[in-house]
Formats: C-alpha cells, sequence, structure tokens
C-alpha cells in the first residue's frame, strides 16, 4: 500500500498505458508520449509546440461536444477530436499518499 | 550605392502576432486586421518612409508557425526568403507568447542572418507582471531586439530604422546556429556536400536549412534538390533508417530540440516580478485579463447558454443596425429628394435633352442617391459594431462551437463566421472565409456566403413581412431565417459533394485572449477604408445599373406602361415566374434590385406600373397588400431572400476566390438553390392549402 520511496525521474509517475487526448475530460492533464498523425498534420502540431514530453491540458470541449480546447505550452488552441484521436497521452497518477489516511 | 536601391524588408511572424498592424503602421496601407488568426493569406506590399525621405518596400508575409513548405501560407514565405529578395527581415514576435513565438525566430535565423527581431505587445506582458529582459534576449539570439506595441505606435519606427540598420551592414548581427542532437547533425553533415552542389553554392546559408527540411521530409524541399541529384533522396532513406534503430524520428527530433532550444531562451529572459497588474472592471468586481478570459469561454461554449448567448450578440448587432439606420436614411432620402428638385429644376433652366436629363438625373443621380442613403447608414453602422466583436476576439469562439455543425456539411466553423458577417453585409462576409485555410472549404464559404440574406435585404423582408402578414411578421421572419441556413448547409452539403469534393482537413484554431478594441483602428481602418470604400465601390458598379434601369422604363418616350421595354420583360418572365408561383413583376422587380437589394421595393413600384423612376415608393404599399395572397407573397420573399446578392458582392466573390468564373458559377448555384427552394415552398404551400380546404 504504501510506496518505499517517491518516484524520483520525471517520467515514472505516470501511467504506463497511453490514450488518445479526445479521451481526457475537461480540466485533466497529460503527458504527450506520441503523434501517431500523417505527416502533414504531424508536422503542423510539431511546429505549434506539440512534441512528446509536452505537458498538455484540455480546457473544455465546444457546444456540441467537439471540438475541444487544449492549452500546451502557455497558450491555447483548439483541436478536432478527430485530430486529437491521434496525439497518445499518458495522465499522470494520482500522488501517491505516503501519509496515513488519519492523522 | 546602397542609398539608391529601394530596401526590402519583410515581416514574418505567426499568426494573430500583430503582423498587419505593424505593417499598416509602417505603409499607411489597411490591410485587414482583426484578434483572430490567419488573416494575410496573399502576401501584401506597401512603402514606408524614413524620417531622412527614403521609401522602404516593406512586404508583409502570411503568418506561419513555422518555416516549412507545407502550407500555401508558408510556402509563400519560405519561397520569398529564400530568393532572398529581402534585405533583411523582421520577425513580429508576441511576447506574451514568446517560446511558441521563438521557435519561428530560430528558423528564420538559419534562413538568413539580417534579422531584426519585434517583440510585439510588450503593454500586455507588463500587465501580466513579466519582465522580459531585452539585452538578454538580443545576446541569446545574436540579432537586434526591439520592443514594441504596435497598436499604439509604440517602437514601430524604431523596428523599421534597425531593420535599414540590419539591411545596410551598420548593424551587425551574429545570430545563433540552433544545435540539434547528434543525430540530426550527422545527418545534416552527410547531406550538406549533396546540397551545396546542387544549390551551386548560391544559397550559401540556406544549405543547412535545406538539409533540415529535407531531413524532416518536406516535399517541396526535396523536389527542390531532387532535380540534381539523386543521391539526396537515397540518403535521406539512409538517415531515416538510422532514426528508426534509435526508436525515433528525424522530423520529430529536429522539432523537439528547436523547441527545447526556444524554451530555454525564453525562461532565461522572461520573470515574473510582479502579480498581474492590469485589470477590467465591471462594478465592484474586476479580474486580470486572463481570469476574464476564462469566465467569459466558459458563458460562450457553456453546453446551454452558449449558442443562444452568441445568437443574442449578434441580433442585438443587428437590432442595433437596423434601429440606429432608421434616422440617418430618413434624413439622408430628404436629402437626395432636395437635391433631385434642384437637379431638375437645373436641368430645365439649361435646356437639357429629355432623355440625357433622364439618364443622367432621373437614371443615375436618384438612383445612386436613393441607394446611398438606405445603404450606407446601416453598412456603416454594421461595419463599426463587427470590427468591434473582431477586436475583441468573439469571433475564433463561435468557430470554436459550430465547427462540428458545418463539419457535417462538408465545411469547417470558420465558415460559420463567414454567414454571420453575411447577415450584415455579404461584402465583408465573402472577405472574412480568408481566416479558413483550407481553399476548397474557403470557396465553399464564397459560393455559399451571399444565400445569407444581408442587411439590404432585411430591410425589405421586414416591411413587407409586417405589412403582409400582421401579427404573423415574426414567425415569417424566423422561417425566413431558418430557410435561408437551411440552404446555406444545403448549399455547402452539395458542393462538398459535387464540385468541390474532398478531404476536410486539419482545423486548428488559436484561441487568442480577449483583447480591447482600439478607437484608432475602428476610426481610420473600418470607418475609412471597409465601410466609406466599399460603399465607393458598390455605387461605381450601381450606377451603369441605375442608369439602364431608367431606360428600361422610360423607352419607348410616353408610351403607356406596357409597351415599355421593362413592360415586355414582365410579360415575359411571367411565363418563367409561373412554376415557381411568382409573377413577371416580382421577377423583373428582383432583376432591378441587383446593383443593391435596397431598393426592392421601389423596383417593385416600378415593375407594377405605379412609377418609372427608383423614387421612393409610396403608393406600392397598399397596391401589393391588395394585390398579393399570403402564400404568393411569402414566395415572393423566400426567393428575394435567396436569389442573388448585390453587384458589388460578384465582383468581389470573383476577387476572393481568384477567377471570374468561380463569380458566374456563384451566380447560377444561388439562383438554382433560390429557384429549388421557391419552388418547394410554393407547390408545398399550394398542396398545404389544397388539404386544408
Amino acid at each position: 500500500m504504501v510506496p518505499a520511496e517517491r518516484p524520483e525521474a520525471a517520467g515514472d509517475d505516470l501511467r504506463d498505458e497511453t490514450m488518445p487526448l479526445n479521451e481526457l475530460r475537461p480540466g485533466q492533464k497529460a503527458i504527450l508520449k506520441a503523434i501517431e498523425a500523417p505527416t502533414a498534420l504531424a508536422h503542423r502540431l510539431m511546429a505549434l509546440g506539440l512534441v512528446p514530453g509536452t505537458e498538455m491540458e484540455v480546457v473544455r470541449t465546444a457546444v456540441f461536444g467537439d471540438p475541444i480546447e487544449v492549452r500546451v505550452r502557455g497558450f491555447r488552441l483548439t483541436l478536432r477530436k478527430r485530430d486529437a484521436q491521434f496525439l497518445k497521452v499518458a495522465i499522470r497518477k494520482e500522488p501517491a499518499s505516503w501519509l496515513p489516511r488519519k492523522l | 550605392m546602397v542609398a539608391q536601391k529601394t530596401l526590402t524588408i519583410a515581416l514574418l511572424g505567426n499568426p494573430n502576432t500583430g503582423k498587419s498592424t505593424l505593417f499598416n503602421a509602417l505603409t499607411g496601407l489597411h490591410q485587414h486586421v482583426g484578434n483572430w488568426p490567419g488573416k494575410t493569406v496573399e502576401k501584401a506590399e506597401g512603402f514606408a518612409r524614413l524620417s531622412d525621405g527614403r521609401r522602404i518596400r516593406i512586404v508583409d508575409l502570411p503568418g506561419t508557425y513555422a518555416l516549412h513548405a507545407e502550407s500555401p501560407e508558408e510556402r509563400i514565405a519560405c519561397e520569398f526568403l529564400l530568393r532572398g529578395e529581402a534585405d533583411a527581415v523582421i520577425v513580429v514576435v508576441d511576447a506574451t507568447n514568446l517560446a511558441r513565438n521563438l521557435y519561428l525566430v530560430l528558423q528564420a535565423l538559419e534562413l538568413t542572418d539580417k534579422v531584426v527581431v519585434a517583440l510585439n505587445m510588450m503593454d500586455e506582458v507588463e500587465a501580466k507582471g513579466l519582465k522580459m529582459d531585452t539585452q538578454r534576449l538580443r545576446e541569446l539570439l545574436g540579432v537586434p531586439v526591439v520592443p514594441m506595441v504596435a497598436v499604439k505606435g509604440e517602437g514601430v519606427m524604431e523596428a523599421l530604422q534597425t531593420a535599414v540598420a540590419v539591411a545596410e551592414g551598420v548593424t551587425a548581427t551574429r545570430p545563433v546556429q540552433p544545435r540539434y542532437g547528434f543525430l540530426v547533425e550527422t545527418c545534416v553533415q552527410k547531406l550538406l556536400p549533396h546540397i551545396q552542389r546542387v544549390v551551386n553554392g548560391q544559397w550559401q546559408k540556406a544549405g543547412r536549412w535545406l538539409a533540415l527540411r529535407v531531413l524532416e521530409g518536406d516535399e517541396l524541399a526535396l523536389a527542390w534538390l531532387a532535380r540534381g541529384d539523386g543521391d539526396v533522396r537515397r540518403l535521406l532513406d539512409e538517415c531515416r533508417r538510422e532514426a528508426e534503430g534509435f526508436g525515433t524520428s528525424l522530423d520529430l527530433e529536429i522539432a523537439r530540440s528547436l523547441h527545447e532550444h526556444a524554451e530555454t531562451i525564453a525562461r532565461a529572459v522572461i520573470a515574473q516580478v510582479h502579480r498581474p497588474t492590469r485589470h477590467w472592471r465591471i462594478g465592484r468586481w474586476s479580474m486580470s485579463i486572463s481570469d476574464w478570459t476564462e469566465a467569459l469561454d466558459n458563458l460562450l461554449t457553456h453546453r446551454w447558454l452558449g449558442i443562444p448567448l452568441t445568437l443574442a450578440i449578434f441580433g442585438g448587432i443587428f437590432w442595433l443596425t437596423a434601429i440606429g439606420a432608421n434616422k440617418p436614411s430618413d434624413l439622408l432620402e430628404g436629402g437626395v429628394s432636395w437635391l433631385m428638385a434642384h437637379l431638375r429644376a437645373f436641368a430645365s433652366a439649361i435646356g437639357m435633352p429629355w432623355w440625357l436629363k433622364g439618364v443622367l438625373i432621373d437614371g443615375v443621380v436618384l438612383g445612386v442617391g436613393t441607394i446611398f442613403a438606405v445603404m450606407f447608414p446601416p453598412m456603416l453602422i454594421f461595419y463599426v459594431l463587427y470590427a468591434v466583436l473582431e477586436d475583441f476576439g468573439l469571433v475564433p469562439r463561435i468557430a470554436f462551437n459550430l465547427d462540428s455543425l458545418m463539419q457535417k456539411v462538408g465545411s469547417q466553423g470558420k465558415h460559420c463566421l463567414s454567414c454571420m458577417v453575411s447577415y450584415g453585409c455579404n461584402i465583408p462576409g465573402v472577405l472574412a472565409t480568408r481566416v479558413i485555410e483550407d481553399p476548397r472549404v474557403r470557396l465553399i464559404a464564397i459560393l455559399t456566403a451571399a444565400l445569407n440574406p444581408c442587411n439590404g435585404r432585411w430591410g425589405n423582408l421586414l416591411p413587407l413581412s409586417l405589412l403582409l402578414f400582421g401579427k404573423g411578421a415574426p414567425l415569417v421572419l424566423v422561417a425566413l431565417i431558418a430557410i435561408s441556413f437551411v440552404a446555406v448547409l444545403f448549399g455547402s452539403w452539395l458542393l462538398s459533394r459535387t464540385v468541390l469534393k474532398g478531404e476536410t482537413t486539419l482545423f486548428v484554431l488559436e484561441l487568442p485572449p480577449y483583447r480591447k478594441p482600439s478607437l484608432r483602428k475602428l476610426l481610420v481602418n473600418t470607418i475609412w477604408e471597409r465601410a466609406v470604400q466599399t460603399q465607393y465601390r458598390a455605387l461605381l458598379v450601381a450606377a451603369p445599373f441605375c442608369a439602364l434601369i431608367w431606360l428600361l422604363s422610360n423607352l419607348p418616350t410616353d408610351a403607356p406602361f406596357e409597351r415599355t421595354i421593362t413592360g415586355h420583360l414582365v410579360a415575359a418572365l411571367h411565363l418563367v415566374g409561373k412554376p415557381l408561383g411568382l409573377d413577371g413583376s416580382m421577377l423583373t422587380a428582383c432583376l432591378f434590385a441587383l446593383p443593391a437589394k435596397e431598393i426592392a421595393l421601389a423596383s417593385l413600384a416600378i415593375t407594377y406600373g405605379l412609377q418609372r423612376t427608383l423614387d421612393e415608393p409610396t403608393a406600392v404599399l397598399d397596391f401589393l397588400r391588395s394585390h398579393w395572397t399570403p402564400l404568393s407573397a411569402f414566395t415572393f420573399l423566400v426567393f428575394y431572400a435567396l436569389y442573388l446578392p448585390c453587384a458589388y458582392t460578384f465582383v468581389v466573390q470573383a476577387k476572393e476566390a481568384g477567377h471570374w468564373k468561380w463569380a458566374v458559377f456563384a451566380g447560377i448555384f444561388q439562383l438554382a438553390i433560390a429557384v429549388l427552394f421557391t419552388f418547394a415552398v410554393h407547390w408545398g404551400g399550394t398542396a398545404l392549402l389544397a388539404l386544408w380546404r
């Protein structure tokens, strides 16, 4: 139950499995792990600063549920879910609690 | 010798960084500027004057995020810089977004030494409580850095003077050379000799840049090189395999290194020194701009409130336009009558022949005067109100909200913008399609823009509905709005499945923070450049039509109405209109309203034989009430709401689509849709009435 020690490396507290960006809920943050998009789209996204290792946050969805608004590197852009599904992200685990439940 | 030559300075930058604002400030030309990314699609040119009187050529390149040649706007920028046409480049940087903007700066430094960085929106940086060490930034980049607030004109001339000094070699630059990882650098070294051979020493500096683009898999860069050397492609494949061996790809490594470099620089020069200072206040509440943006966006994208709120804002704008234009239009019409009386008297006094007097005074002056009186006040009000919205930054939010709806008919969110603008006036509606990067979707938007009834058409739809339907008028108006929106959706759907087939491409839209509209821009740019100039050109197009209408309605001389050319036209079109439930007078009036939709009522007065000139119609309303059935009235309203835009809109459509053939196509297409909908309404209505009885 109680981890022996806090993970040191930045990537270690990520969940192993990745998920498409469009499956994040508004308010959730994740780290971009891979871009599996067609070349033109991938290049466009990379130019905007979406390279693996970048932190991304889904801010909100549009009125009809698509597109989504993403905060990345301090600015906000919109992505269609269709395009966002190519972006594989990993969510940070809940910070492991090393304190006993009751103080 | 250098002093004799006109220097060329290029402006480069991400979309929505104030590039167009800088361009306008430098040249005095009026590029369209708004708080939405992607307005300069083609490059624009102008001339600036230095304090010593020298003229400098300024080229505004389209906004790009990077310098590869993949999208059309990137290609224009790349090719221009590669050709070496620019003696220096000013890279306009949104200082509030330094890291991302530096990515483009670093790429520009790879391409040319003659770079000046203009740090725009420094006032917003300060408002955020940040401090920017420009001296340090200059050291880290190796090129001059000029702080700027382009909307206020601060730092604009300094940026130009610095660029001129760089172009002339007075200020030396030692640009930093971004370094990539071991993998990329070895690949560059492998490619470089081959590339130098192909480019034959002419792009000394660009060799490395080209090598990097080739490694990224840039097809255009490959095409440039492959002509001379097949080895390049072979080497590229070799390098790619090597990268795969390391479990990565070259394009990714290049982008990652450059972003890291950019971020390192940004971190070194920015420091948070105090809390955000500038606030917007409403009553007791005061919030920082970013909090405001957040709160407003939550409202505008709210599941239930978002759409009604947007509709309410636009409804408010149209309402203000209609209400506000009433009085000035009446005054102007009074002025036109006064002018007409004096001109007629003057013409009689000097013994002007009747036909010249007719064509010139009763045709052109009266027609143009009437159009001006009814068209200009609403246009001016609408343009100003819309410019405020646009500056404020509402426009990208609407595109964001409506994208999924428009996607279903083969279009995209930014198309909706054009629709909304078109409700005010079709001309800026067509211009608003410039934000759409995808040329296919942009064409769809241009071709369907005029299906949205503009303010001029509402100006006739409104009184006609009130007159003919009384209490039912609001219902009729709502039905007309719904029908026109369905027509746009149907038109887009049809186009995207026939003439303009294709994949919907990437929809990346930046949502900039809300900004306060600039008064200066509103006065100079919106009122003068957009409203006045558009009205002037529209009147120029309308003038010959007015002369023609007078001639048609008054020849042969002294003939009864049925014997005039207009009378014959009415009789002929009667047969055409019959299947649609329209009579010849309605169709002829629609034809006459082509120079400006506002004159439809006056045209009806002519085509029903009630008057011979485009005077203010008086008797026509009573006549129509007794003459039209509700169904024939509604059928006419539908046709009139959809059929064709005013003549000047065609000119703009041709210009924006790139070929006059598209304007012709637009005309046929819109007419076909109008006929289809009118047909459906007429026969559907007839059938319903028959059933009811």
